[in-house]
C-alpha cells in the first residue's frame, strides 16, 4: 500500500471563491477519506485541515486563486485525484454563480 | 402621511405596516451558570448536538434555497474545531456559555471585519450558530416584547435563523440597521416573501410605534398614527396581493395511498396569510386566530373594524368555509386593558373563553361582527380553551342571543359553533359537550397533559415521550366525532408537521388545519401514507 505525501493544486473558478458551500463539499469529501488532508493558498502554507469547513473558509480564498492540496496516508494519490476533480467540476456549480448564493 | 422618514437599502421586495418590535438577543449572553469544567463540557457537547439535530430537522422542512442555508449552518456547527476550542477555554474558568460565545465571537469578528460582502454575510451565520447553542444551553428563546404577527421586526442585523426558526417571533417584515441585500438573511426573506430593508441609519434614535416599509425602495416611515397605519395595512393588502404562489399549489382532493380522503385546511394568523390564502388551494380555513388581528381594546370593541377584518378573510377564502376562533388572549398572548395583569401563572389563568365569559362586552362585539359578516360566505365559530360543558353552554347562549338581535337572525342561528379541544378535562369528557364540531389544539393539550412548557428545551423529552398519550386523546375525540357525525380536525403544530401526519391519520383524524407554508409538505405526507400498513 502506498503511504506517502502527495501535493497538487487547483484553480478556484467559483465567483465567490472558497465560500461556504464549496468549503463544505471539500470537507464532506475529506471526511470520507482516511487521509490527513491539508489545504493552503500559498505553496509554503500555512496549511489548514481540510476536514474543518471553518478553517477552509478562514483562508478567504478568492476566485482565481490557486488552492494547494497536500495529502498523506494510504492511497494518497487517489484521494488527491478525487479532491482535484471536485475543484475541476467547480463543486457542481456553474462557473458564474450557482443557484444558491454563498 | 406624517411620521419620520429613513432611507435604507432594499433587500426583499414588498410593503408592510405594523408595530415596531425590537428583537433582543442579549439576554442569552448574560446567563451565568457555574460548574466544573467537565460538567460544563458535557453541557456544551449536549447543546451542540441538540442544535445540530434541530438544524438538520429544520432543513428538511424547507425547499432550497432556504434548506441550503440551514444546512450550511448545520455543517458549520458540526465543525469539530469549534467545540474543541470552546472546551479548551473551559479550563480557564469560563462556563459553557462564555466559552462558546468567545469562540464564535472570534469567527464573527474574523469574517465580519474587512473582506467582501460574502465574507461579512458569513459573520451572520456564525452569529446564528452562536445563538442557537446558547438557546439550547439556556433552554430559552430570545425575548421580544410580545408583538402581534403584523409586527415589523427591528434588529441590528438580520440573521437567517430569524427567518427559519420554529420559535421565531411572528412578524410581517424586517428592518435592519446594518447588513446587505446579498446576505443569507436577505435571500431567505426573498424566498419566504418577507419584505426587508437593511442599512437603516436611525442616527441614534429608536423606532417605536407604528411604521411602514417598502422593500422595493428601502423607505421606512415611523411614528405613524393609528389611523394612518390601519389605512396603509388595508391598502397594502389590496394592492400587493400576491398572484399565485409557487409554494402553495396543492392539487385537491388529497388522499392517502389507500384512498382515505383527508380534508386539508389552512390556519390564518395575520394579514400576510390572508393575502397568501387568496392565491392558494385548500379545502377550508380551519383556524383564524382572531386575537392576532385585534391588538387593542379599541379594536376588540369596534364592530366596524372587526366586520371589515372578517369580510376580508371570508373573501380570501373564496367560498370555502372559514372557522373563526374567538379571541384567545391570555397565556403568552396578553392584550393591554383586556387580559389580567400580574397573573402568577398566565397559562393556567384567565385566558381564552374564560376571559370572554368575564368580559362579555368584547365577546359580544366579536360575535356580532362575525354574525354580520356571515352572509358573505360560509363560516363556523370556534371557542378556545373550553374546559367544562357549562362554559360551552354559556358561550353558546351568548351567541344565540346575539344572533336573535340582528336582522336575518334565522340564518345566523344556523352557523355551527364548535370548540377547541386543548384541555385534558375536555378531551376526556368530550361526550358531555354539545359542540357542533371539534378542533384539537395539540400545542396546549400537550403542555397541559405533561405540565411542561413547549419552549423549555430540557423538558422537551417529556412531550416527546408522551406523544402516544396525546394520540390516544386525539383518537378518543375522533371516535366521538365519528359517532355523532360531528367534524373533528387537528389544528395545532402537530398538524403542520409532516413527520407526524401518518400517526395523526392513524388515530382516525381525517381533517387537518396547517400553516400555509407547510401546505405542500403535509399534502405530500398524506399522499405517502398507507393506512393499511400499521406503521412503516
Amino acid at each position: 500500500m502506498e503511504d506517502h505525501v502527495v501535493e497538487g493544486r487547483a484553480r478556484l473558478v467559483a465567483r465567490d471563491g472558497l465560500h461556504a458551500r464549496p468549503s463544505i463539499q471539500v470537507t464532506k469529501l475529506a471526511n470520507s477519506l482516511p487521509n490527513l488532508i491539508e489545504i493552503a493558498i500559498s505553496p509554503t502554507g500555512p496549511w489548514v485541515d481540510a476536514k474543518s469547513p471553518i478553517q477552509l473558509m478562514r483562508l478567504k480564498a478568492p476566485q482565481g486563486a490557486y488552492v494547494h492540496i497536500r495529502v498523506s496516508g494510504p492511497k494518497a494519490a487517489e484521494a488527491l485525484g478525487a479532491l482535484l476533480a471536485l475543484f475541476d467540476r467547480n463543486f457542481g456549480e456553474s462557473s458564474d454563480r450557482g443557484r444558491v448564493p454563498a | 402621511m406624517s411620521g419620520r422618514r429613513y432611507l435604507g437599502s432594499p433587500a426583499s421586495p414588498g410593503r408592510a405596516a405594523g408595530q415596531i418590535v425590537r428583537l433582543d438577543r442579549s439576554s442569552l449572553l448574560s446567563e451565568r451558570r457555574r460548574g466544573q469544567p467537565a460538567e460544563q463540557a458535557d453541557r456544551l457537547k449536549a447543546a451542540v448536538a441538540a442544535s445540530c439535530r434541530e438544524l438538520v430537522e429544520r432543513a428538511k422542512e424547507f425547499d432550497p434555497p432556504v434548506a441550503d442555508v440551514v444546512q450550511v449552518q448545520a455543517e458549520l456547527l458540526s465543525d469539530p474545531t469549534l467545540l474543541s476550542s470552546a472546551i479548551a477555554l473551559l479550563s480557564s474558568g469560563m462556563n459553557a456559555e462564555e466559552a462558546w460565545s468567545e469562540v464564535l465571537q472570534r469567527e464573527i469578528d474574523y469574517f465580519g471585519n474587512g473582506g467582501d460582502e460574502v465574507q461579512r454575510a458569513r459573520a451572520a451565520d456564525f452569529s446564528d450558530v452562536q445563538m442557537k447553542v446558547l438557546q439550547h444551553l439556556s433552554g430559552k428563546v430570545p425575548s421580544t416584547a410580545s408583538g402581534p404577527s403584523s409586527a415589523l421586526l427591528l434588529v441590528d442585523e438580520a440573521t437567517p435563523s430569524m427567518l427559519y426558526d420554529k420559535d421565531r417571533p411572528s412578524f410581517s417584515a424586517i428592518i435592519a440597521e446594518r447588513g446587505s441585500a446579498n446576505s443569507h438573511a436577505a435571500l431567505l426573506a426573498r424566498s419566504l416573501h418577507i419584505p426587508m430593508v437593511v442599512n437603516v441609519d436611525l442616527a441614534g434614535s429608536e423606532l417605536a410605534g407604528y411604521a411602514c416599509l417598502d422593500g422595493e425602495t428601502g423607505e421606512v416611515v415611523s411614528d405613524l398614527t393609528e389611523a394612518e397605519y390601519v389605512a396603509l395595512e388595508r391598502e397594502i393588502f389590496e394592492v400587493d396581493r400576491p398572484d399565485s404562489q409557487t409554494h402553495s399549489n396543492v392539487v385537491l382532493p388529497v388522499s392517502t395511498i389507500d384512498d382515505a380522503r383527508v380534508e386539508l385546511n389552512v390556519n390564518i394568523s395575520h394579514w400576510a396569510d390572508v393575502a397568501r390564502a387568496s392565491a392558494c388551494n385548500f379545502d377550508g380555513v380551519g383556524l383564524v386566530r382572531t386575537e392576532f388581528f385585534l391588538r387593542e381594546m379599541v379594536e376588540m370593541t369596534s364592530l366596524e373594524y372587526q366586520r371589515e377584518i372578517y369580510k376580508r378573510i371570508i373573501e380570501a377564502a373564496r367560498g370555502r368555509t372559514v372557522t373563526f376562533r374567538t379571541i384567545d388572549a391570555g397565556g403568552d398572548k396578553p392584550i393591554e386593558g383586556y387580559t389580567r395583569e400580574g397573573e402568577r401563572n398566565p397559562f393556567l389563568g384567565v385566558r381564552g373563553i374564560r376571559l370572554s365569559l368575564q368580559n362579555t362586552l368584547a365577546f359580544r362585539c366579536q360575535i356580532r361582527a362575525l354574525l354580520e359578516a356571515s352572509n358573505l360566505g360560509p363560516m363556523r365559530i370556534m371557542l378556545p380553551m373550553v374546559t367544562v360543558p357549562s362554559e360551552f353552554a354559556a358561550a353558546r347562549r351568548i351567541i344565540d342571543e346575539e344572533a336573535a338581535r340582528i336582522s336575518g337572525g334565522v340564518r345566523a342561528a344556523s352557523i355551527p359553533v364548535g370548540m377547541m379541544v386543548e384541555v385534558p378535562a375536555a378531551a376526556l369528557a368530550i361526550e358531555r359537550f354539545s359542540a357542533d364540531f371539534y378542533s384539537i389544539g395539540t400545542n396546549d393539550l400537550m403542555q397541559y397533559l405533561t405540565a411542561s412548557a413547549r419552549d423549555t428545551e430540557d423538558l422537551r423529552h417529556l412531550q416527546t415521550e408522551s406523544l402516544p398519550l396525546l394520540y390516544q386523546m386525539v383518537a378518543r375525540v375522533a371516535a366521538h366525532g365519528l359517532n355523532m357525525g360531528n367534524a373533528v380536525s387537528v389544528c395545532g403544530e402537530l398538524a403542520s408537521a409532516p413527520d407526524c401526519t401518518a400517526d395523526l391519520l392513524r388515530t382516525g383524524i381525517r381533517s387537518l388545519s396547517v400553516d400555509l407554508e407547510r401546505l405542500t409538505h403535509v399534502a405530500d405526507a398524506i399522499r405517502a401514507t398507507d393506512l393499511r400498513v400499521d406503521r412503516p
